[in-house]
């Protein structure tokens, strides 16, 4: 079993939140009797953003909160989904008069639980829309787009969704620009090893040693090739060369870069990565307007990493430089 | 009659655990009891006048603690059919095959599957059936119940030869040919604890 700093495993996703809080507690609280946060203050007179999903994937979704980020989060158990009650708490606590954008990965959990929330929070006089992130190229094939699962790709959603909800738009047009923007990213991942649920003797998925998996979910779903190790360059070619014609992103295009690790993966590895998916960009004629390593959603200490295209218009160029900030990022950066 | 039916859910539990373990992540039986001990405690502590309104607190209550997507398919068994009905004191035969067919179609629909998926739909589905022909054949609430039990056990039994389309199983391929959907395997429990329930002070 991995040694993991937890105490009783029944209670990490509480004990995190309390961690969470007594950091920044100045801007977030929880909600009375759930694994529900909010903002402490909220502008009145715009829409609410929602986003929630399994614990265990951080900093998502636990840290996507904040300035032109969601106004709630609903923190699930370990790897499974919110319950309909606290997605309902978070919208309510969300909500001002103007409806509730939802948006989390297209997962069977997340969608009934979601789709149950949105029912009873009907049934009380509030308006939701709903956004799925299915970024994964791997999970389906372009016919069975909704069949994707979502992964890293989060990050420019959920970027995008905070983004229209500050600026004010309405519910119609909040829900246009974030299906635009989930319409254009596409990722893919490749695992070394497993993660393991915190208290769990074994691992939540098998992976022999000298293997790895590429186009693996993030809770271990399969993906389409395993094999043995290879280069970093050649694991990244491969990847790219079954990202770019999915959408496709062409030469012309212009581009933000994610390149995801999953949780044990270095910083070194990872810009490694990133070094290579950059020329190959380049070579291609694809235009990088902006790039970002790191860990932002991950699987434990689950090995590996992804690469995620966000393919811009001007419309979405907007919308993700708009200032930001959550624990997880902040384009508020004074670089000189 | 949902007391009974959940205090044999929770006496079961190890049951479900084990028939999880082979085509899932063996917690199955727990989420299930914990599923059920909320409802007995839920069940216990208020007054119903309104037969529907215990229904769909019995699936609200299972959505809210059971988590994930079991939690709202089970949690829909009972709460389908029984939320935006107009109260009543007492439901008859027809009023509860209504209530297990609503929960048929929406299972079928937001869980998107059929029948030979191996899923819990492959228990549902004769069961259903039963419950129409009974109520066609006019027959009372006791034997009704019974030929939905059974139903639900030949149900359970065919879903073993089924490969897994939807949910955690789907994954297993051939693997999971041999063993019931553990689904299928709770819901012949709860059929059981009702047919039980009725044929003992229903007569």
């Amino acid at each position: 079993m991995t040694k993991k700093a937890i105490n009783d495993a029944k209670n990490v996703v509480q004990e995190a939140v309390d961690g969470f809080l007594g950091t920044y507690g100045e801007y977030f609280h929880q909600l009375a009797a759930v694994t529900a946060i909010a903002k402490n203050h909220m502008d009145p007179d715009k829409v609410g953003l929602v986003i929630g999903g399994g614990s265990g994937h951080e900093p998502i979704f636990l840290e996507y909160i904040g300035r032109g980020y969601a106004d709630a989060v609903a923190l699930g158990q370990i790897f499974a989904a919110p319950s309909p009650d606290i997605i309902l708490a978070a919208t309510k606590a969300a909500d001002r008069g103007r409806g509730v954008l939802y948006v989390y990965g297209n997962y069977a959990g997340d969608n009934l639980n979601f789709e149950m929330a949105a029912e009873l929070a009907d049934l009380e006089g509030m308006r939701t829309e709903t956004v799925r992130v299915m970024d994964d190229v791997a999970a389906a094939p372009p016919e069975r787009m909704n069949d994707r699962r979502g992964i890293a790709g989060d990050f420019y959603v959920i970027k995008i969704a905070g983004a229209v909800c500050d600026a004010g738009l309405d519910l119609k047009e909040v829900k246009r620009v974030t299906v635009k923007a989930r319409d254009n990213v596409r990722s893919m991942g490749v695992a070394f090893s497993p993660g393991t649920i915190p208290g769990a003797s074994k691992a939540a998925f098998e992976l022999p040693e000298d293997e790895i998996e590429i186009g693996m979910g993030l809770h271990g779903e399969p993906g389409v090739r395993r094999g043995k190790m290879q280069p970093a360059n050649d694991l990244v070619d491969q990847m790219l060369e079954l990202i770019l014609p999915d959408k496709p992103i062409v030469e012309g295009d212009e581009v933000c870069v994610l390149v995801n690790g999953f949780g044990a993966t270095t910083r070194l590895e990872l810009w490694i990565v990133m070094r290579r998916a950059l020329s190959l960009l380049a070579e291609k004629g694809i235009k990088v307007y902006h790039s970002l390593a790191g860990n932002f959603a991950t699987c434990q200490e689950m090995a590996g990493f992804s690469i995620t295209l966000f393919r811009l218009d001007e419309e979405l160029k907007e919308y993700f430089d708009w200032p930001a900030w959550c624990p997880a990022y902040t384009n508020q950066q004074n670089r000189e | 009659m949902f007391l009974y039916v959940a205090r044999t859910v929770v006496a079961q539990r190890e049951m479900l655990c084990e028939a999880d373990r082979h085509v899932g992540d063996g917690d199955h039986g727990i989420s299930m009891a914990n599923g059920f001990e909320a409802v007995a405690k839920e069940l216990e502590t208020h007054e119903y006048n309104d037969v529907y309104l215990v229904f769909s607190t019995v699936g609200r209550t299972m959505m809210k603690v059971m988590g994930g997507a079991s939690g709202i398919i089970f949690g829909l068994l009972f709460y389908a059919g029984a939320r935006n009905m107009a109260a009543k004191a007492e439901i008859d035969e027809t009023d509860v095959a209504a209530i297990f067919e609503k929960a048929l179609v929406e299972i079928e629909t937001k869980g998107g599957a059929k029948p030979g998926d191996k899923t819990l739909v492959d228990g549902l589905a004769p069961v259903v059936q039963a419950m129409r022909d009974s109520v066609v054949g006019r027959l009372a609430f006791p034997a009704m119940l019974r030929a939905a039990c059974d139903a639900a056990g030949q149900g359970l039994q065919a879903s073993k030869q089924y490969v897994a389309k939807v949910g955690k199983a789907k994954t297993l391929g051939e693997r999971a040919i041999g063993y019931p959907d553990a689904g299928c395997v709770s819901l012949s429990v709860i059929m059981r604890a009702m047919s039980d329930w009725a044929n003992t002070f229903c007569i």
